[in-house]
């Protein structure tokens, strides 16, 4: 399950880095209008924000389910 | 309060109420204010800070107390982990007060002394440091416990007469000082409201999240070394 979610997690980091690198290789070509590029482009920083955001909750979860686990080895399960 | 300790439904609602917190604070429609023109978005990332550090040491009081009357370890627990958590909500919403002070009042740093309300906050933060460096001097669990929750009674009342009282009779530059006017003013159409409300409970809930996260550690550290909480 752990391991399991931790290449879906691997799987996430690597999609993100080829878009990245996919963007830096494209030449400067007119883009076409999407979502991300509107409003002076708000919505990537939206993007960033919901992305640190969602790391530290994962971070503080994955600390919750250590100390779950230590407590169940310790008989303090609920 | 305890019997949620253990059990995973808030930690979700926290999530739901940042992830949106954090999204439609920056996309929704703001009233345009002259000076403040978009940091005024601040008011759902720096104002909630505040919040829900007077929340949790308001809960943090309510542990102390219930600790005085029946002397129970497991409510000094969880007074102590709620202002560790407390502290770093008050940290945090001073440093973001001074990025945002910086470009709206003028410079970092003269407005703590020249400002009623974040100087009443200096003082009500170091009286919440001076908390743990009580506690540190002393060794024995139960005694370090009863000092800890009299003397943090002392420094809630007093945070709350230099934050909440004092900035209210002299002028500040915070709404709701001084004839200051709070937020309602500028805003007609209850936007701001949409998004601040879920803010500050989002953020009560992270607190209570991770401290949450500290007062079980400490339970297993006193159960490790057999100290009935």
């Amino acid at each position: 399950m752990r391991a399991q979610l931790n290449r879906i997690v691997a799987f996430f980091c690597i999609l993100l880095l080829n878009t990245t690198f996919a963007h830096a290789q494209a030449t400067p070509e007119p883009v076409e209008e999407n979502l991300l590029r509107s409003n002076g482009m708000i919505y990537v920083v939206v993007g960033v924000i919901l992305i640190i955001l969602l790391g530290m909750i994962y971070y503080l979860w994955t600390i919750d389910k250590k100390l779950r686990k230590l407590e169940k080895e310790n008989g303090l399960d609920q | 309060m305890l019997k949620h300790l253990y059990s995973n439904w808030w930690k979700g609602l926290a999530v739901i109420f940042l992830l949106y917190t954090f999204s439609f604070g920056l996309l929704n429609k703001v009233p345009n204010v002259v000076i403040l023109h978009e940091t005024i978005r601040n008011l759902y990332y720096h104002v909630p800070c505040w919040f829900a550090m007077l929340f949790l040491m308001l809960v943090s009081l309510v542990y102390s107390i219930k600790y005085l009357r029946s002397g129970r370890l497991m409510y000094d627990i969880v007074a102590v982990a709620l202002l560790r958590v407390a502290l770093v909500f008050g940290v945090l919403g001073y440093l973001t007060g001074m990025l945002w002070g910086n470009y709206i009042w003028g410079d970092l740093i003269s407005w703590i002394l020249g400002d009623t309300k974040t100087l009443g906050t200096a003082i009500g933060l170091l009286m919440y440091f001076a908390y743990f460096i009580l506690r540190g001097s002393i060794d024995d669990e139960e005694k370090r416990a009863r000092v800890a929750a009299v003397y943090s009674i002392f420094a809630f009342t007093l945070l709350n007469v230099s934050i909440n009282v004092v900035p209210r009779l002299k002028s500040s530059l915070h709404p709701g000082s001084g004839g200051n006017a709070t937020f309602t003013v500028y805003d007609l159409d209850s936007g701001l409201r949409m998004v601040f409300y879920p803010a500050v409970i989002g953020y009560i809930l992270l607190g209570l999240w991770i401290s949450s996260v500290l007062i079980r550690m400490q339970i297993l550290h006193y159960k490790k070394n057999n100290i009935t909480v």
